[in-house]
């Protein structure tokens, strides 16, 4: 029931640079996953949101209340521990009822039986009949999870903040739980942040997907946006499978033209709107697999020839690595395609489906104007340093 | 133990090869190599120190060059100083602070610079520290007779003394002697508990904490009945040789040589308990790298394992020394011999307790330069020392360290080896029990035992005298508690500037000698309402709160270092406040740790002994039980005297005793806690 806005913020440790220039809006009632590989920054914005690290600069607002100063304990917020951390003198039971207990509403706190009543439904919710009266170190990791799942789930939090919750079960568990929160999330319209390293969880529960890399965000946009238009080569390369081919602009338009090194002309598009592109630049054409087809369709498709040097049967589908020039590349063609490994194969790809994007990662997203990231000239340098 | 590294002869010698030199001479000199390294590690962190100081200073002259922009630089820095303090602090956290530094800052603190003013003040027309540098009491006088080690008497015992040198430089050389007995004894034992699995290790290892029982002062009174002319040992000595037909020549301890072997004897542990606890958290695949390239047996240990423990040997080696300069309870029971009279921590005893109603600066004056040389070996330390040196120790222990099995053989010899060492080691406690149980003046070799010495104990002055040890320590421990596990919260979990600062505070007690304290407490309070002129109670109970405090705020430490800050950060997330989450989660995680610092507080509050006789002179009916072992010890048998004054220390001993054996449990591999570093 609240939108936290992430305003400019910026968090080091010494030297280390754990997440910078972040600057979201998480809608109310909207689950955000933070996507990305491992010490990108996840965890530290996480505990940025909670409050156990003040931000080095900018602010943190929970609709127009700046909490950026406010003490962890008044921000309302349920945190789900990337390490659990259950205190080991607690029951099962004591663990989950500690955040009911220290609840307060209007003066008023919770009945020993309501809490008994609240802490006995979330332990059905996430299958630990039974064992409440455990203390942690005799749980499995997963039973561990889930205590911790269900200490941050039962306080109905204004924010639920959830730290890799699922990284340590099993697929069906995890999907079980997955739909759990995104049910308890749903119904009770929690504003909730999900760290994850894993693209297909992200893409399936989100409602908005943050992608990070060496502490920024890459891209902040629905699931289906991040897939279709990556914003920074990392992204691209991160959330599914792309080719890559380096080349340079010859022609600017909606629809641009760009040499390869060798000769070779590609004419696409870019994912990045009001990017200032020059005849000139150095920029990276991206396909995704499934784009590439065996059939022209359009006189203004792309035309690759290669040779196949992997041929790989997936059932649906058949994937084909083969070599364009020197550069690898990957397509996934329809099962019955004709192809086998040392053929020389020609694909085409519709010029909407080839994605231009700049070099230069989230330092080319500062020259967007409206994007913000945006920037004037001199801050990229300083910020760069 | 020694390897031969199998060079294999290859084809062609070349010049890159030299031959293994004898396999003898290579661990002669890895030995010598070894005593040397020690003394050049300890040099070197002294003159470390000595830069840090100078860098200090420099740095305030840097800032005096240019005062207006710096004190601005300052002054922000102090601005933003503040501001984290006010964020990082609450209201409980605020109180607990203020109260650490009132405490310290009134009874360590200001006692300490009253010292430090004291010596300094100016009689007849000269600093007082100056008049204490021209007596020759205090200076090497270099004359042969000063030299005469071996001293045959005209009763035929061979008498042993030390060397005269005057105060100053006899408390040093006693000290260094005693910490090289220490490194020696103590890296032995605990290199042997730490690698070796044999049958009866964990006898070794319970036996091994007794010498961490009882402080110098009641050994002293045992060794010195054990070692005598007449005593033990001698008798035994004897009668062994004229079974053979022999005559023994008795030898007997006196003056120096006698405090030397006391005090080498008991403090020992301290070194073996900080090497032990070394040696059990060096990361095992550490050595098994260096094995894997080839190092073997004793070139294994001189390479990687020594000097990966070497931080903890020597910060037990200076902790050693420290006590041993400080140590008042030795000279004392070998007062009779003049020379043991010449020691620093005597002589502030003397200066302190002669002149009562007003106070000679004399006292204060030694005791500055007692004090001196303490600091400059804990400041010397003060990495190790630190509270905080363990954060990233914290895995200790949490791996199966590297222990060897020994065969039967092997096991045989090492008892014969460990046996005769441990008898020695444990002369102290040994005696001190036989004499509690001898009969008085008997002379037989086995004197009959007898229970009369602990008619002692029905004394009404002993009594009185228990009672109020008992609720002096039991008082002073509440404090500790209260005041440690605060200090220990601020400093693990509080990022308020001055940190590090406060961590030297409250360690450095460990550090700075009893008299010096006492003497402190004489020049500043006496005759006020602290201190009024026949009531040093309520100074003893504080002296023991400061001075024991170190191992109550490091016990929790450690505690919290084990406990990760997400539990807490847990509770604070769902609504819990800063204090209820202090009660609710903090103090029952680190519960343990705390009644283990509190348990050892208690017992040395018990035995402390500079203090207590120093305060306890101004009135025998409020001074504690050690007090009253020195008058026992000193008094007229059969009533009073060695064997009841004993008695008394078996009584402190099994209490110690006690608590030794929990806390060793409860710490485990950071059993070195029990030192106070
Ligand atoms: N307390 C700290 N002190 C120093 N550096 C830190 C600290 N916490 C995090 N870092 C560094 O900041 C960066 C981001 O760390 P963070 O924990 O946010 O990563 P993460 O995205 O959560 O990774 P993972 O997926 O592995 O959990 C890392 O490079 C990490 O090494
Ligand atoms: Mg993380």
């Amino acid at each position: 029931m609240v939108t936290i806005h992430l305003v400019n913020l910026r968090k080091t440790f010494g030297d280390v640079i754990a997440t910078d220039d972040v600057n979201m809006d998480l809608e109310e009632g909207k689950l955000t996953t933070l996507l990305g590989p491992s010490g990108c920054g996840k965890t530290t914005l996480l505990r940025l949101i909670a409050g156990f690290y003040i931000p080095d600069r900018g602010r943190i607002f929970f609709d127009d209340r700046d909490v950026t100063e406010i003490p962890p304990n008044k921000r309302k917020t349920g945190m789900c521990f990337q390490n659990y951390a259950l205190w080991p003198h607690m029951t099962v039971f004591d663990n989950i009822s500690y955040g009911l207990k220290m609840k307060r509403m209007n003066g008023m706190k919770y009945t020993p039986a309501a809490i008994a009543n609240r802490v006995e439904k979330v332990i059905d919710l996430v299958h630990m009949q039974g064992l409440a009266n455990r203390t942690p170190h005799q749980l499995s990791g997963g039973q561990q999870q889930r205590v911790a799942l269900a200490r941050a789930l039962v306080i109905e939090p204004d924010v639920l903040l959830l730290d890799e919750p699922l990284s340590n079960l099993d697929a069906k568990l995890r999907h079980e739980m997955r739909e759990e929160i995104m049910r308890i999330q749903k119904e009770l319209s929690i504003t909730t942040v999900y760290v994850t390293h894993d693209q297909n969880e992200a893409l399936s529960i989100s409602d908005m997907v943050a992608v990070m890399d060496k502490g920024y965000i890459q891209q902040y946009a629905s699931p289906k946006e991040i897939y279709a238009r990556p914003q920074t080569i990392f992204v691209a390369d991160f959330i599914g499978k792309c080719t890559f081919i380096d080349a340079e602009i010859t022609s600017l338009g909606e629809y641009m033209k760009a040499r390869l090194p060798d000769g070779q002309v590609v004419s696409g598009r870019s994912p990045l709107e009001g990017y200032p592109f020059q005849v000139g630049e150095r920029v990276r054409c991206a396909v995704r697999p499934e784009d590439l087809q065996t059939e022209r369709t359009d006189p203004t498709d792309n035309e690759i020839m290669g040779v196949a040097n992997e041929v790989v049967y997936l059932g649906s589908n058949l994937e084909i690595h083969f070599k364009v020039g020197d550069i690898d590349a990957v397509s996934l063609l329809p099962p019955d395609a004709p192809a086998s490994k040392g053929d020389k194969i020609r694909l085409f790809a519709p010029r909407a489906n080839v994605m231009v994007l700049p070099l230069g990662g989230v330092d080319a997203l500062r020259k967007i104007p409206g994007h913000p990231l945006y920037s004037q000239p001199a801050a990229v340098s300083s910020s760069a340093a | 133990m020694a390897e031969v590294s199998e060079t294999t002869e290859s084809e062609s010698p070349g010049t890159e090869m030299v031959r293994q030199e004898n396999l003898f001479v290579a661990v002669l000199r890895s030995l010598g190599n070894l005593v040397i390294g020690l003394f050049k590690g300890i040099a070197q962190r002294i003159i470390r120190f000595v830069k840090w100081t100078w860098r200090g200073v420099v740095r305030l002259a840097g800032f005096l060059r240019s005062p207006a922009k710096n004190t601005r630089i300052l002054s922000d820095k102090f601005i933003s100083g503040v501001h984290t303090f006010r964020r990082e602090m609450d209201s409980l956290s605020s109180i607990q602070l203020l109260a650490i530094i009132i405490v310290f800052g009134v009874f360590l603190i200001a006692p300490l610079l009253k010292v430090v003013v004291g010596s300094f003040t100016i009689q007849e027309g000269e600093f007082v520290i100056l008049l204490l540098l021209r007596n020759p009491v205090f200076l090497p006088q270099w004359s042969p007779a000063d030299f005469r080690v071996i001293r045959p008497s005209p009763s035929g015992i061979v008498e042993i003394w030390g060397i005269e040198m005057g105060v100053i430089l006899n408390s040093l050389y006693v000290a260094a002697i005693v910490t090289c007995i220490a490194v020696a004894l103590g890296t032995f034992f605990a290199y042997l508990i730490a690698r070796y699995e044999f049958r009866g290790k964990t006898i070794l290892r319970t036996v091994l904490l007794f010498p961490m029982l009882s402080t110098p002062f009641v050994g002293a009174i045992g060794i010195k009945w054990f070692l005598g002319g007449n005593g033990f040992l001698n008798n035994l000595a004897s009668a062994f040789f004229s079974w053979f037909g022999l005559t023994w020549t008795r030898i007997e301890f006196h003056g120096l040589a006698a405090i030397i072997l006391v005090q080498g004897l008991s403090l020992f542990s301290l070194v073996y308990l900080n090497a032990y606890s070394s040696f059990v958290s060096i990361d095992p695949s550490l050595e098994e790298q260096a094995e894997n390239l080839g190092a073997k047996g004793f070139t294994l240990f001189r390479t990687v394992t020594l000097p990966l423990a070497m931080p903890g040997i020597q910060a037990g080696a200076i902790l050693a020394f420290i006590l041993s300069i400080e140590d008042l309870g030795t000279p004392i029971v070998f007062s009779e011999d003049l020379q043991a009279q010449h020691c620093l921590a005597y002589q502030v005893f003397i200066n302190i307790t002669s002149e009562s109603g007003s106070i000679s600066p004399i006292g204060p004056a030694i005791g500055m330069i007692l004090l001196a040389f303490a600091l400059m070996g804990f400041l010397a330390i003060r990495k190790y020392a630190a509270l905080r040196s363990y954060a990233s120790g914290s895995k200790g222990g949490q791996w199966n360290p590297r222990t060897r099995r020994l065969s039967a053989r092997a096991t045989v010899l090492l008892y014969l080896l460990v046996v005769s060492m441990l008898f020695f080691a444990l002369i102290p406690q040994m005696s001190v029990i036989l004499l509690s149980f001898a009969e008085y003046r008997s002379s037989a070799l086995f004197p009959p035992l007898t229970l009369d010495n602990f008619a002692i104990l029905m004394n009404s002055d002993i009594q009185g005298a228990l009672t109020r040890t008992l609720s002096y320590a039991g008082i002073a421990t509440i404090g500790i508690v209260l005041l440690g596990v605060s200090a220990a919260y601020i400093i693990s979990r509080r990022k308020i500037p001055g940190r590090t600062a406060l961590d030297l505070l409250v360690t450095s007690p460990i550090a700075i000698p009893g008299t010096v304290i006492a003497a402190g407490y004489f020049t500043l309070f006496y005759n006020t309402p602290f201190f009024p002129r026949d009531a040093p109670m309520f100074l003893i109970v504080m002296s023991y709160l400061v001075r024991k405090f170190p191992f109550t705020v490091r016990a929790a430490y450690a505690g919290l270092q084990q406990t990760p800050v997400v539990m807490e950060e847990a509770s604070l997330n769902v609504g819990a406040g800063r204090n209820t989450t202090f009660a609710k989660i903090v103090v029952p995680l680190i519960g343990l740790s705390v009644l283990a610092g509190a348990l050892l507080s208690f017992v040395y509050c018990v035995s402390e002994v500079s203090t207590s006789l120093l305060l306890g002179g101004a009135n025998y009916y409020q001074a504690p039980l050690t007090y009253w072992i020195n008058v026992t010890r000193a008094g007229l048998p059969p009533i009073y005297g060695i064997g009841p004054a004993a008695a008394l220390g078996v009584l402190m001993m099994s209490m110690q005793m006690v608590v030794i054996t929990v806390t060793n449990r409860i710490l485990k591999t950071r059993a070195s806690a029990m030192t106070g570093i």
